[in-house]
């Protein structure tokens, strides 16, 4: 930890991996729910890539706003959603399923953890 | 919101599995019947699922996709006509026509729908864990 506590990367990052499972979950969830859909593709989701390219600090790509009122887009990385060109697999996807709650939930409990750490340190050792 | 987007996203597949389930087990129920109020044989019924956006400009491809049931259509296709001259509903020919209900095909129809729901089921259950889970954060 370096520096100012509360621009931890490691928050930032927990935070980031949050916001990507949720938005797998939907992803998943919607594919799901197309199961019996005709000419209904599966689409991915790849958290490894976007992943590796936050840790290696590539720049986001965002829209251009040439104007005040432009809309910003959906804040979520480029990349992070594919269109796959397969079938749906019903086990591949209740796979991808437990996957993705499992991260969460890992995400969510460092999460946890790291707000424990600086609680303590706030506190001291008065608790 | 994203915790309530993916829960809306398996009602939706729910929905639509049970409208399936529903025509399904009205194919069954009318697999032999001969008289409806349209005259003729009952028609076997077919849902036309299709997909839905999930949220605003759809068109982007990495957004999620809803499903909804668009259509009930009938199909007149593979009609049994079978010669009883005693059947009241035999034409002049004497042939009487049967409904192209196949209860083989119906039931691989049923448990495929069955599962489908099933699957939806445990898509919501882990979108509900998950935002059950980020409740506990900081606890």
């Amino acid at each position: 930890m370096s520096g100012n506590l509360f621009s931890d990367s490691t928050l930032h990052l927990l935070e980031k991996s949050l916001s990507w499972r949720s938005r797998g979950q939907e992803i998943i969830a919607g594919n799901l729910a197309n199961l019996e859909t005709p000419y209904y593709t599966r689409k991915e989701v790849d958290f490894q890539g976007v992943l590796k390219d936050h840790l290696q600090g590539r720049p986001d790509i965002k829209l251009v706003a040439t104007h005040s009122q432009h809309l910003p887009g959906s804040g979520l990385e480029n990349g992070l959603v594919r269109e796959t060109q397969d079938p749906l697999d019903l086990d591949q996807e209740m796979v991808n399923l437990s996957l993705n709650q499992m991260g969460y939930q890992a995400s969510v409990t460092m999460l946890t953890k790291k707000l424990d750490q600086l609680r303590t340190v706030i506190e001291g050792d008065r608790g | 919101m994203n915790i309530f987007n993916t829960m809306e996203i398996s009602a939706s597949g729910l929905t639509a599995q049970r409208q399936r389930l529903n025509v399904i087990a009205e194919n069954l129920a009318n697999a032999q019947v001969t008289r409806t109020p349209q005259g003729g044989p009952y028609l076997r019924k077919n849902v036309i699922l299709e997909t839905q956006p999930a949220e605003d400009f759809s068109s982007l491809v990495e957004s999620p996709a809803k499903v909804a049931v668009t259509d009930v259509v009938e199909t007149r296709e593979g009609l049994i006509q079978e010669y009883d001259p005693t059947h009241p509903d035999a034409n002049e020919e004497g042939v009487v026509t049967w409904p192209n209900v196949n209860p083989v095909t119906e039931m691989v129809s049923l448990v495929l729908a069955s599962r489908a729901f099933d699957a939806n089921v445990a898509a919501f259950r882990a979108g509900r864990a998950m935002a059950l889970k980020a409740l506990e954060i900081g606890r």
